[in-house]
């Protein structure tokens, strides 16, 4: 086994070692905005790479390219709920995720919460002397702000999935898989 | 080096299976059972060596280290090959369950190849000769995997001339990079365990 061990050492001596390779999208939205980032599974975004953005019926919205940091911004369709997302960079490497629009997001669109029975806020409103309506879209503006890099965290830790687990459990399996193999064969003699 | 699901056609994705499955009957028929072993390791090396990767430009390249397994192992690279395929597939979302068949066709087609044209000299006598055909033999490998992959990505609709320059531009770090670990390798296995690479005296 000695020599095997060189062999895997020697894999291991270059510096760059990296988790997995693959490419990875993410998607998420900043009021009427969506930002798409995408990269290959070491981190490095993923340059000048195509986006296609489908509609709910698989109908194409457009086509558009990342810029040098692998990401594309664009203003959210009207009248879609549901949009996929694929990014497809050079070589044969491609990725998709689907991302649902929230429309109460969009600052232009009215909410329906307004309309309800009067609430603090409205009191409060009326203290400050703004509107109800002005108030609450404040509030989301600002909580929008403070949670976006949450929301990209998380964003992209769905779409990152290599762990070191799982390269034990892949060289385990290959392991067992050749004895198994090796049990039949023998069996046959 | 691993093509995605949803880029390749049909006719493409299922000659690549064609290719893969002939490859995996000659290369289990061929195994002999003291064989093995020396699979299932060099089957986990191929495994682990597609998370080594080096970031490049546009995009990003890793090892692949087909070259060397094709070497040690012959037919068996092509069963070694996708057993490595299959566990990068389901647990590292590389490649894809349907283009198993094309991926194993593009990069076990060389490490065959590389085999019949460099073993012969790789267990020659003279050291010199031998370590020179095993760097050549490293990079043989990727050289001929980057060419499949742009053969199936111009066959799916793509410029061949564009896509091959991408693809084989993008790999020549990664075929000097293999040619020198196959030509450490083989050092190696001449002075520990030459019966290995069934070096003649």
């Amino acid at each position: 086994m000695k020599k095997w061990i060189l062999v895997f050492a020697s894999l291991f001596i270059f510096p760059t070692l990296c988790l997995a390779h693959r490419i990875s999208v993410f998607a998420y939205q900043e009021g009427s905005q969506i930002h798409v980032e995408g990269f290959f599974s070491d981190g490095t975004p993923t340059k000048q790479a195509r986006v296609d953005v489908y509609g709910e019926k698989g109908k194409k919205i457009f086509s558009k390219q990342t810029n040098e940091k692998g990401a594309l911004t664009f203003n959210a369709p009207k009248n879609q709920k549901k949009l996929k997302i694929v990014l497809t960079a050079s070589m044969g490497h491609r990725a998709e995720t689907t991302f649902e629009l929230n429309q109460k997001d969009q600052s232009t669109s009215p909410t329906h919460e307004d309309s309800e029975s009067p609430k603090p806020a409205t009191q409060l409103a009326k203290v400050q002397g703004i509107s109800e309506r002005t108030l609450r879209s404040i509030v989301r503006e600002e909580v929008n702000r403070a949670t976006q890099p949450i929301m990209k965290t998380l964003a992209r830790q769905e779409a990152e999935k290599v762990s070191f687990r799982d390269i034990v459990g892949g060289i385990g399996w290959i392991m067992g898989l050749m004895g198994i193999w090796m049990m039949m064969k023998s069996r046959k003699k | 080096m691993h093509i995605s699901e949803g880029i390749l056609s049909a006719p493409v994705l299922i000659s690549g299976a064609a290719i893969a499955a002939g490859g995996i009957a000659i290369g289990l028929k061929k195994t002999e059972n003291e064989k093995i072993p020396e699979v299932g390791v060099l089957s986990a090396t191929f495994f682990v060596a597609s998370l080594i990767h080096i970031p490049l430009g546009p995009t990003s390249i890793h090892l692949i280290l087909n070259g060397l397994v094709g070497l040690l192992l012959g037919w068996a690279a092509f069963p070694a090959i996708l057993v490595g395929l299959v566990f990068q597939a389901v647990l590292f979302q590389f490649g894809g369950l349907t283009t198993l068949g094309v991926n194993t066709a593009t990069m076990a087609l060389p490490a065959v190849g590389g085999y019949y044209l460099f073993h012969p000299f790789v267990r020659s006598s003279n050291q010199k000769r031998a370590l020179l055909a095993a760097f050549l033999c490293g990079a043989f490998g990727v050289f001929g995997a980057a060419l499949m992959v742009a053969f199936a990505l111009f066959w799916t609709g793509q410029s061949f001339f564009e896509a091959g320059k991408m693809v084989i531009y993008a790999h020549v770090p990664v075929m000097v990079i293999e040619g020198v670990l196959t030509m450490f390798c083989v050092a190696f296995l001449r002075k520990v365990k030459p019966d290995l690479l069934e070096v003649r005296e």
